[in-house]
């Protein structure tokens, strides 16, 4: 607990005041604290950087757009083009309905007197 | 087409336009049986529950039932039970009891919810090997329908007030078990579409299990009758639409619908009981996918009804009229005064309106798909 408090601390991130001090007390904790600030100075050690002299040599940062964002992009275009071919039109008309009305019949047949009716006598 | 051509193309055609598997009670998983059943009828008119021995239909096995009542003056028609033919001996029952009956029915078919089947029916008096009364008949019924063989009197009712005994066959059915408690619901509209194009929509929401006779009604449609006289009764033509419904899902999403139909038309004045309506109805069986809606059109009403037309009119003499000749002409004129009869003939009357019913079956409940039957 006191060594997170203390990780956050270093990384910048805000940290209560007290539960700081109650780390600072810890002597386990105040070890590790010098371990991150070690390992903090070794990885900036790695990162080879330019003497100031070659300062104008160093490239600017470039966002290249990967091949995976393009084709994520065309993937979304065709599926929106699917979608707008399937997808019921709001403006069609004819197509709305009453919330009593009945759904189109896909086919109609018919009682026939003397077979399937016996009629009014 | 060269035969080459065709033997090429028929195939391809086939494949293209398979032959849809409609949906039948057999499809269903559905045994038909028919059952034998004794109702005694009490003197102040009160009948028991039926005994009955239902046995499944197999199309030309058949199957003897005895039924048997009455044991001497003192228990004319007090006690009676029924035995499968392997149960009891025949002469036995002769000594034993007053009046055997022995009923035996062969299965012929079973299509769009109708049984057929032979039946052959004996019934012997006092230990008589000769019958006192038989009949050979093929019946042709719908499930749940009935029909009367023989009614016994008794001479007299006895202790237990027993004044008849009654004799029927019933045609039914079994459920397939893993269909049975399949729930379904129905939604059925009534239309009316009247002489403008105009259309008059009822909607009714019902439900039930597999093979249930499930009752529907919608609201009756009322119609202005013109007033010919002055003193006329002020009449309105009422129409009522229902009937019943059963419905039967198979494994592959089909449904056979049996759908039964009445309509009736009543000339009703508003502070009067009802009157005897005209009715007329029918019978269809039905195949639908679920979730599917059909449409059956009612035929154009025949007939007429008439009523007297004002408060000093005298009342139907009772005297029964032949029915009009088949290929006659037909009344012409909607509603017409005969003497003093107010008459609405239903031809012309409803001659521009047409009525239909759209059905609909769904599952209710949303339960898996049941098992392939």
């Amino acid at each position: 607990m006191h060594t997170e408090i203390l990780s956050a601390f270093v990384d910048g991130e805000s940290v209560d005041p007290a539960q700081l001090a109650a780390a600072l007390e810890d002597a386990a904790a105040r070890a590790a604290l010098v371990d991150f600030v070690r390992l903090r100075e070794h990885a900036r050690a790695d990162r080879p950087s330019l003497p100031a002299s070659l300062a104008a040599l160093r490239r600017p940062v470039v966002m290249r757009p990967r091949l995976v964002q393009w084709s994520a992009a065309a993937a979304l275009l065709v599926f929106v083009f699917l979608a707008g071919l399937f997808a019921p039109a709001p403006w069609r008309a004819g197509e709305d309905r009453a919330p009593n009305d009945p759904p189109p019949p896909v086919r109609v047949e018919r009682f026939e007197p003397g077979v399937d009716w016996h009629p009014e006598n | 087409m060269s035969r080459h051509a065709a033997s090429v193309l028929v195939p391809i055609v086939l494949a293209l336009f398979p032959a849809r598997a409609g949906a039948t009670p057999q499809q269903s998983g559905v045994q038909p049986h028919l059952a034998i059943v004794a109702r005694s009828l009490a003197v102040n008119g009160a009948s028991t529950v039926p005994a009955s021995s239902p046995h499944p239909m197999t199309i030309g096995e058949s199957v003897t039932t005895y039924l048997f009542a009455g044991r001497g003056d003192a228990d004319p028609l007090c006690t009676f039970g029924g035995s499968e033919e392997r149960a009891r001996n025949f002469g036995e029952l002769l000594r034993e009891y007053a009046h055997v009956w022995k009923v035996t029915r062969t299965g012929r078919s079973y299509e769009g919810g109708r049984l057929t089947f032979d039946i052959e029916w004996a019934r012997h008096d006092d230990g008589a090997t000769v019958p006192a009364a038989a009949a050979r008949q093929r019946l042709t019924l719908a499930e749940g329908e009935r029909y009367p063989l023989d009614l016994l009197r008794s001479g007299s009712p006895g202790n237990c007030k027993v004044a008849a005994v009654a004799i029927e066959v019933e045609a039914g059915t079994t459920e397939n078990p893993a269909l049975a408690d399949t729930i379904l619901q129905y939604d059925l509209w009534l239309v009316r579409q009247d002489a403008e194009g105009k259309k008059h929509i009822r909607h009714v929401v019902t439900s039930g299990k597999q093979g249930a006779a499930i009752p529907f009604d919608f609201s009756p449609f009322r119609f202005d009758v013109p007033r010919l006289i002055g003193d006329q009764y002020e009449f309105d033509l009422v129409t009522r639409i229902g009937g019943i419904l059963r419905g039967r899902v198979n494994g592959g999403g089909r449904v056979a619908l049996d759908l039964e139909t009445t309509r009736s038309f009543r000339l009703e004045r508003p502070e009067e009981r009802a009157t005897q309506p005209i009715r007329s109805g029918g019978r269809k069986q039905l195949d639908v996918a679920l979730g599917e809606a059909i449409e059956v059109e009612l035929p154009v009403g025949s007939g007429s009804t008439a009523r007297p037309a004002t408060p000093s009119s005298p009342a139907l003499s009772g005297r029964i009229s032949a029915l009009p000749r088949r290929g006659g002409a037909s009344p012409s004129q909607a509603v017409v005064l005969q003497g003093e009869q107010l008459v609405v003939n239903f031809g012309p009357f409803f001659e521009k309106d047409r009525f239909s019913l759209i059905v609909q079956v769904k599952k209710a409940d949303g339960a898996e798909q049941p098992p392939t039957p």
